[in-house]
């Protein structure tokens, strides 16, 4: 019944997962609702006040992502460039 | 019916960060959960553990009265700043008054004050021990400065187990509907009852999981959209997300000739709206031409069933209204159907006991949960210097958890006990609680065994059970057919719910007795 240890990653991995999740994960969900935020202004009071629940439910998707990807530092880079990408595409329409 | 199940790699991540993240969070989770289900009765706790103000019905709330009685009250009360009055409820009938108070010079000074209008008076310290503790326990606010964010952290992280025990159950969920049994050994009780309540519980538990991180952790969210979109204006951001923002007084008129009652107009509000009850009034530059009148009115057909309804003081005409199913936008119910949801209040007594029940069901979620990691792990392939630390820490979590409910129980009796003297009453209540709770878990940590720290923790539960109506009797004279006679049901109902906690703590005392449990592995 415990998970079998053959497919667990090593400590290095697993920190780089659990910070891509947490942090990485923050960003980005934070990202995408800023982006809806910034495509749809006249839904701008909207919008931010499901950000202020919803955003924990994807921040624990991408949680959850980031442990069922085979590379921390692909994901790390995954969560970062596409926050980054959303980033610009947000101070473009500001 | 069989769903895909997740491939084997994806599976046995998905478990571990499940068995980790449960385990790290389950103490405080269980505590958040037990205490919060007791908090959904705070307001019913009120007569109770107020036996002076059991006399009085409830009567009608007479606004211009209450303002009447503060201006006896509260010296310089300064009615031109803003003026909250939360209306209490027929199990709780007392007002919450927040308000500012003239100060020599510039700036006001807060004040915050509670009102019983049948006595006419007026309570500075928290009358409600019970309740209070209680509620406040539930988002573990006892702990300074972290308390709050932890409380967040681990409603945030249980969404996270409860969103990879739906992936780790994926593949038989349908039958896991139906699939609880009492068949064979701890380990699959544990199992099956963690897989089949978690399931049914499943809704409840993720709408917890959200609402409770919204309340503590929201500013994560809301911080960045306000430096972003506001540039950090704090009160531009609050023009856009209050309903009311828009409606604002200036503060700059003319003091007014003449005011308008408030009564007459909340009277007036329930005359076009006679479906709703009034729940709160908001009273801006009152004394001034610009004055404004909110009235909050709660409605019974939607979730977020809020109407807020404006007039001016100075003629009476209505400014703005937010009616539900009307023009009720969604960024104006965001906050009221939350507020619906986590507290259970959209469906009267019955849903709050649905509720009850769904949180203890949670709770046995967690504790099925620490039983069967640390049996799954009790097998020969183990060390067994990794088995007595599972045993330790199954013990740890055990005592803390089953000691909470006698500590409950010594609550209740403790406020009846101990002489109201004002605000050391409190302190001495609240000591006495976490001292019980302190004490009882310590004890617990020494009895080894689960079995044995559950027969402990159930003989303390009767006995504390049995003890808090034989206190409110002893010390009031309400014994709960006495209380039912006088028609004060929730004093009544309080006594024998305990009772017969009492009676089912007694019943699986005996049952166990009886060996007519499962034997231990």
């Amino acid at each position: 019944m415990p998970a079998k240890q053959e497919y667990l990653s090593t400590t290095g991995q697993r920190i780089l997962k659990i910070s891509a999740g947490f942090l990485g994960g923050y960003m980005l969900s934070l990202a995408i609702h800023l982006f809806i935020a910034a495509i749809f202004p006249a839904l701008q009071a909207g919008i931010m006040l499901t950000a202020a629940y919803f955003i924990f439910f994807l921040w624990m998707v991408f949680m959850i992502l980031a442990f069922m990807a085979k590379s921390g530092w692909k994901i790390w880079g995954i969560y970062l460039s596409a926050t980054a990408v959303l980033g610009v595409i947000i101070y473009l329409l500001k | 019916m069989r769903l895909k199940a997740l491939p084997n790699r994806l599976y046995n991540i998905i478990f571990h960060t499940h068995t980790i993240s449960g385990l790290l969070i389950s103490g405080a989770l269980y505590v958040i959960f037990f205490a919060g289900a007791f908090s959904l009765f705070k307001d019913a706790y009120f007569l109770w553990e107020n036996p002076g103000l059991r006399k009085y019905e409830s009567v009608a709330t007479d606004f211009d009265k209450i303002m009447k009685s503060i201006d006896n009250e509260i010296e310089k009360y300064d009615w031109e700043d803003d003026t909250f009055i939360l209306l209490g409820n027929e199990e709780r009938p007392l007002a919450w008054i927040f308000g500012h108070i003239k100060t020599e010079g510039e700036g006001h000074e807060h004040t915050r004050i509670q009102y019983h209008p049948a006595s006419d008076t007026f309570y500075k310290t928290e009358n409600s021990t019970i309740g209070e503790t209680l509620y406040r326990l539930h988002f573990l606010d006892q702990i300074p400065y972290a308390g709050r964010y932890l409380a967040g952290f681990v409603s945030l992280f249980f969404l996270f187990a409860t969103l990879t025990g739906i992936l780790i159950h994926w593949k038989n969920i349908v039958q896991k509907f139906t699939g609880f049994s009492l068949k064979g050994g701890w380990k699959q009780i544990w199992t099956n009852s963690h897989t089949v309540f978690g399931l049914l519980g499943l809704p409840f538990q993720i709408m917890y999981a959200i609402t409770g991180a919204f309340y503590l952790l929201a500013i994560l969210a809301l911080a960045p959209v306000v430096l972003m979109y506001f540039n950090g204006d704090i009160e531009a951001a609050f023009k856009v997300i209050d309903p009311l923002g828009g409606v604002v007084s200036p503060y700059e008129a003319k003091p007014a000739e003449n005011l308008f009652s408030i009564n007459e107009l909340v009277q007036q509000s329930l005359a076009d709206y006679p479906d709703y009850e009034p729940e709160s009034i908001q009273i801006k530059a009152y004394g001034r031409e610009d004055g404004i009148l909110h009235i909050a009115l709660k409605g019974h057909e939607f979730l977020a069933g809020t109407a807020l309804i404006s007039y001016s003081l100075k003629d009476g005409s209505l400014i703005n209204e937010i009616i539900p199913g009307k023009n009720k936008k969604y960024k104006d119910s965001v906050r009221n159907g939350i507020d619906s949801l986590h507290f259970g209040n959209f469906g009267g007594t019955w849903l709050k006991i649905v509720y009850f029940l769904l949180a203890l069901i949670t709770c046995f979620i967690i504790i099925s949960g620490i039983l069967l990691w640390k049996e799954a792990r009790n097998k020969k392939i183990y060390p067994e210097k990794e088995k007595r630390f599972n045993h330790k820490v199954t013990i740890f979590h055990l005592a803390l958890c089953f000691a909470l409910l006698p500590a409950i129980t010594v609550l209740f009796c403790a406020e009846l006990l101990i002489p109201y003297t004002g605000e050391n009453h409190i302190f001495w209540v609240r000591t006495a609680f976490f001292l019980s709770w302190l004490i009882f878990g310590v004890i617990g940590l020494f009895l080894k065994t689960e079995i044995r720290q559950v027969r402990f923790y159930l003989l303390l539960t009767a006995i504390g059970a049995f003890a808090v109506p034989l206190v409110n009797g002893f010390a009031t004279g309400d014994w709960f057919w006495v209380s039912y006679a006088k028609h004060l049901y929730t004093v009544g109902n309080i006594d024998v719910c305990w009772l017969m906690t009492g009676f089912v703590a007694c019943g699986l005392l005996y049952m166990r007795a009886q060996k007519n449990l499962p034997k231990s592995d």
